[in-house]
C-alpha cells in the first residue's frame, strides 16, 4: 500500500456505500481506501457515477439515511472511526475539524440570512462566541478570502453577490473554525474560467497559510494537474489508479486514465479527430463481471472479464487496478535492473 | 470566397428588466453591435463567459427572438426588419438548433422515434412508411441502433441523448445548425464522441455550424474560425490557429492563460482580478477596461470598434 511517511491524518479503509434505487441496490462506492496526510492536497478525479462525491460525502456522513444502506469499512480520523461515532460527536467534527464546500454556492447558502449570520453560525455553534464577536470574525474571514469591502458585504444577502463571490463566502464559512481537512467537491465547476482561476489560487494560498489538508474532487484533469499533489482516479465506484500527480500525467498505468487523458480536447495544439473512449459509462445498477472498464478497454484480455482485478502496487506511492499493465511495468523494471 | 450563408451586421439585442417592485425598467444590452459572417461548410466557434451574450446571439440567428437593431441575412434572405416572419419562413427548414441539455430538450413521454420524427410531422407530407424509414436512417447516421426508436429518452445516457437530439436536428436536412453548449453537460469520455460526430456530419452533409461554448479547448477541436465575446461585445475574431497561437485582445490572452491544462509542470500566471461587469446600462468605454492590464485613459471613455489588423483577424482594442 502507498502509505505516506507520517501517519495519515484521515484514512478510509475499505469503504463500501450502497443506495436503494428503483432498480434495486446499487453500489456507489466499492471497497475504496485512501489516506490523506497532514497538509496534503489529494485530488479525486472521475466522471459521473464514479463514486467520487459519494466517497467525500461519506467522510462527513451526509447521505440521506432512508436510501443508504449503512456503509461498511472504516473512516479513521484522530484515532476514531467516523462511521460509528455518535451523532453528537460527529456534529462537532462536521464543520469544525472537517469542513466541506460544494459545487453550487447559491443552493448551499441560505437566501434569507445575511453573510454575517451564515459565517457566524458555525463560529457560534463550534466555538460558542457571541453574535458581535461572530460578526467581527466574519469580516476578518471575508478579508481572508479576499472579498473587497468586507465590512459592508458582511451584512448583505447572498443574491447580491456574484457566483465567484458566493463561492468565496462558502470558503469563508468552511475555514471559519480552522478545519484540519477541507473537502472541496467540484468547487469551481459552476464558475467561469477566469473566476475559476481566482478560486484555485485562493484555495492554494489558504491551504498553505492555514496548513490544511485538502481533498479536491473534480471531473477536470486540468484542475487536478494544477492543484493536487497526489491523485486518485475513480471509475464506476472503484479506484482504478492512485499516483503522484506528475507520474500520473507522464505515464498513466490504467487504460481508463489513458483514455481519459487522450479524450480531453487540447487547448495548445490542433489534433484533428479526438481519440474518444468507445461506449458509455456503465449503468450503476448493472452487474459487470470482472473489471468494470473491460467493455470499453482497448487492451481487454480474457482474464479481465473472468475475475475482478485487485489494486496492485506499481511503484512509489502508486497503485493500479490493471493486472496486465502492472505485469508489463514489473517486467520492464526487471529487465532494466 | 463563396457567399457567406450567415451575415450579421451591427446586431444589437436589448432586454427590458424590472428591478425591484414598481421601479423603472432598466435596459440590459445582451448583444452590443456585433458583426460577423459564416462561410458554407465551416464552423464559427463563439466563446465567452456567462453573460457574454453568446447564447443570445445564437437565439437571434435562428429567429427564436427578434433583434433590437441590426441585420441578419441567412442564405441571402434578410430575416430582420419588417418582413421578418415571411423571410424566416423561407429559410426555416435550413436552420436547426442543438441544445445543451439533452435531457431537458427531449419530451420524456415521447418515444425516441417520435421525438426524432417531430420535425417531419410539423413539416408534413411524410407517409407512415417514409417517416419510419427516415427515423431509422437518422438513427444510423448518429450511430444508434434502429431499435432505440421504440424506447424512451430516460433509458439513455447523456451522450446517447445528445445523439438523439442531433438526429432530430438533422431530420429536415438543415444546412446551418446552431449548437449551444452541446457537450458541456457531458462527461469527458462522451464529449469527444459527440465532437467527432459533429465533425463527421459536417463532412458528410456540408453543414455549417455556429458552435457556442465556454470551453476554449472544445472550441479548438471543432471550429474553423473563433469569435470571442465579452459583456455583449465581440472583442476578437480570427481563424482558429491564429486566435489560439497569437491572440491580440488582452481578454482573449487572459482567458487562454486561465484555462487549467492537464500538465502538472505548467505554472499558470496569477488569475486576472475582478469580474465581468454588469450589462445593465453599460459604461461608455471598453467593457474590459476595469480588468485590463493594459488599460489607458481612452479605454474608459471611448468604445473600441473591431479593426481588421491582418487577413481575417479583427480585434476591438485601442492597443491596435
Amino acid at each position: 500500500m502507498s502509505t505516506p511517511l507520517a501517519a495519515p491524518l484521515l484514512e478510509i479503509e475499505d469503504l463500501t456505500v450502497r443506495f436503494r434505487t428503483d432498480n434495486g441496490w446499487m453500489t456507489a462506492v466499492d471497497h475504496v481506501s485512501l489516506q490523506v496526510g497532514e497538509g496534503e492536497a489529494l485530488g479525486i478525479v472521475g466522471e459521473s457515477g464514479s463514486g467520487k462525491s459519494v466517497t467525500a460525502l461519506s467522510i462527513l456522513r451526509l447521505h440521506a439515511a432512508a436510501t443508504t444502506r449503512l456503509p461498511t469499512g472504516r473512516i479513521i480520523y484522530g484515532g476514531r472511526d467516523l462511521l460509528t461515532l455518535p451523532a453528537r460527536q460527529m456534529r462537532a467534527i462536521r464543520g469544525g475539524e472537517i469542513a466541506m464546500i460544494f459545487q453550487d454556492p447559491m443552493s448551499s447558502l441560505n437566501p434569507v440570512l445575511t453573510i454575517s449570520d451564515q459565517i457566524g453560525e458555525s463560529l457560534r455553534l463550534h466555538q460558542g462566541v457571541d453574535k458581535a464577536t461572530a460578526r467581527k470574525r466574519a469580516i476578518e474571514l471575508l478579508e481572508l478570502v479576499r472579498i473587497p469591502d468586507a465590512a459592508r458585504r458582511v451584512d448583505e444577502y447572498p443574491h447580491r453577490l456574484s457566483g465567484g463571490m458566493r463561492q468565496r463566502v462558502m470558503i469563508a464559512i468552511a475555514i471559519a473554525c480552522r478545519p484540519k481537512v477541507l473537502i472541496a467537491d467540484e468547487p469551481t465547476t459552476a464558475l467561469d474560467v477566469t473566476i475559476q482561476a481566482q478560486i484555485l489560487d485562493l484555495l492554494r494560498d489558504l491551504q498553505q497559510e492555514l496548513g490544511m489538508s485538502v481533498i479536491l474532487i473534480t471531473h477536470d484533469m486540468g484542475v487536478i494537474a494544477e492543484f493536487a499533489r497526489r491523485v486518485m482516479v475513480m471509475y464506476a465506484g472503484r479506484v482504478v489508479e492512485t499516483a503522484p500527480v506528475s507520474a500520473l500525467f507522464r505515464a498513466p498505468m490504467h487504460p481508463y486514465t489513458d483514455g481519459l487523458l487522450s479524450a480531453i480536447p487540447k487547448l495548445d495544439v490542433d489534433v484533428g479527430r479526438l481519440p474518444a473512449i468507445p461506449g458509455s459509462i456503465p449503468d450503476p445498477t448493472a452487474v459487470i463481471p470482472g473489471c468494470r472498464y473491460s467493455p470499453r478497454c482497448p487492451m481487454v484480455q480474457e482474464s479481465c472479464v473472468r475475475e475482478a482485478p485487485a489494486l496492485l502496487p506499481a511503484g512509489p506511492e502508486r497503485e493500479a487496478r490493471c493486472p496486465p499493465r502492472v505485469a508489463q511495468w514489473a517486467a520492464a523494471r526487471e529487465s532494466a535492473a | 470566397m463563396s457567399e457567406p450563408i450567415v451575415k450579421v451586421r451591427d446586431l444589437t439585442k436589448d432586454f427590458q428588466v424590472t428591478r425591484g417592485r414598481g421601479g423603472p425598467p432598466a435596459l440590459l444590452r445582451a448583444v452590443n453591435n456585433i458583426s460577423f459572417d459564416i462561410q458554407p461548410g465551416t464552423t464559427l466557434g463563439l466563446v465567452g463567459e456567462s453573460g457574454s451574450g453568446k447564447s443570445t446571439t445564437g437565439r437571434l440567428l435562428v429567429g427564436l427572438i427578434p433583434a433590437t437593431q441590426g441585420e441578419i441575412t441567412l442564405f441571402g434572405s434578410t430575416v430582420t426588419g419588417k418582413d421578418r416572419a415571411a423571410a424566416l419562413d423561407r429559410v426555416r427548414t435550413k436552420l436547426q438548433f442543438v441544445f445543451q441539455d439533452p435531457h431537458g430538450s427531449l419530451n420524456p413521454r415521447m418515444r425516441v422515434g417520435d421525438c426524432i420524427a417531430e420535425p417531419l410531422d410539423i413539416a408534413g407530407g411524410w407517409s407512415r412508411a417514409d417517416r419510419m424509414g427516415r427515423v431509422a436512417e437518422l438513427l444510423e447516421t448518429v450511430g444508434l441502433p434502429r431499435a432505440v426508436a421504440e424506447r424512451f429518452p430516460h433509458e439513455f445516457s447523456g451522450g446517447q441523448r445528445q445523439r438523439i437530439g442531433i438526429a432530430r436536428a438533422l431530420a429536415l436536412q438543415p444546412e446551418f445548425i446552431v449548437c449551444d453548449e452541446p457537450v458541456s453537460a457531458l462527461d469527458v469520455s462522451m464529449q469527444a464522441q459527440i465532437i467527432n460526430l459533429l465533425l463527421d456530419l459536417q463532412e458528410k452533409f456540408g453543414l455549417s455550424y455556429l458552435f457556442i461554448a465556454h470551453d476554449l479547448a472544445v472550441v479548438r477541436s471543432i471550429a474553423t474560425e473563433v469569435a470571442v465575446m465579452y459583456a455583449g461585445a465581440l472583442v476578437e475574431h480570427a481563424p482558429k490557429r491564429v486566435l489560439y497561437t497569437a491572440p491580440k485582445h488582452p481578454y482573449t490572452q487572459a482567458l487562454l492563460e486561465a484555462v487549467p491544462r492537464p500538465d502538472p509542470d505548467r505554472k499558470r500566471a496569477p488569475a486576472l482580478g475582478g469580474e465581468v461587469p454588469s450589462i445593465l446600462n453599460p459604461p461608455p468605454g471598453c467593457a474590459f477596461a476595469a480588468r485590463c492590464p493594459h488599460v489607458m485613459d481612452r479605454c474608459r471613455v471611448e468604445r473600441p470598434m473591431p479593426r481588421v489588423t491582418e487577413e481575417g483577424h479583427a480585434v476591438a482594442c485601442h492597443l491596435y
